[in-house]
């Protein structure tokens, strides 16, 4: 009688075990590389936004360079399993047709050069949307 | 002082005048948002309108500043989705632990 009650547990834990380990993780974990991109291109970024009292047009190689290399961390952030929100958060930083580093340098393209109202207000943005990259990101589970 | 106040009557003014106009039985729930947003960037809002209008910006760099703002809660959306998914993961992992630790107290010698 005790045998088949313990077997009875034993079999209830199981199934509950296989359960609860069969939902994998539904976002992906902590990495450490993709936090690294973002408080690095941050920096970066802020630094590159002030040069914009200067003509698009000298700025353009270094424009480029900072703009492969964040089209390159939301590649990786895209690759990663589970991981649709911070990849979005990456696709509307880049994207020129967005309000943040993508399109603030599509809007200093087309007027060569900003004012430093434009471009103080516009880093405020930037600012906050690479915080927003960095609190998702460190706040997922360490493995 | 008192610009301040007239800016954001014209902002409040236009903002009922555009929910009657365009969005019906929804209007109230608009202006609730837009106040909400404004409430809560004022600051900033001013400082930008006053910078306009000192010519310290450019009408495209408010207007990409402005909504750019309002983008950004798009941004907080996608933290907030992450973090109550990330809230589940973990209760899911520690339920796991519990079960692991009773199974191993009560059968294990």
């Amino acid at each position: 009688m005790m045998n088949r009650n313990v077997h009875s547990s034993l079999r209830r834990v199981a199934f509950l075990t296989l359960l609860i380990s069969g939902c994998a993780p539904r976002i992906a974990p902590y990495s450490e590389r993709a936090y690294e991109n973002a408080t690095r291109l941050k920096a970066e970024a802020l630094v590159l936004m002030d040069r914009a009292t200067t003509s698009y047009r000298l700025r353009e190689p270094e424009i480029q360079q900072l703009s492969v290399r964040v089209q390159a961390a939301y590649e990786y952030a895209n690759g990663l399993p589970n991981n649709q929100l911070s990849a979005e958060q990456w696709r509307m930083l880049i994207a020129p047709d967005e309000l943040f580093l993508g399109g603030y340098f599509a809007l200093w393209q087309r007027q060569d050069t900003l004012m430093q109202g434009d471009i103080d207000a516009a880093k405020t943005n930037v600012r906050k949307a690479f915080d927003e990259i960095i609190r998702l990101e460190a706040a997922k589970i360490r493995k | 002082m008192a610009e301040n106040g007239a800016f954001f009557k014209v902002v409040e003014d236009g903002l009922l005048a555009l929910a009657k106009q365009e969005a019906g039985e929804y209007a109230s729930e608009l202006v609730k948002d837009v106040q909400k947003f404004v409430d809560e960037n004022k600051d900033d809002l001013l400082m930008w309108g006053k910078q306009l209008a000192a010519g310290e910006m450019t009408a495209e760099g408010f207007n990409f500043a402005v909504k750019g703002r309002h983008r950004l809660l798009r941004m907080e959306a996608l933290t907030q989705a992450g973090l109550a998914t990330i809230r589940v993961d973990e209760l899911k992992h520690k339920v796991l632990e519990t079960i692991v630790a009773a199974a191993t107290k009560t059968f294990l010698p």
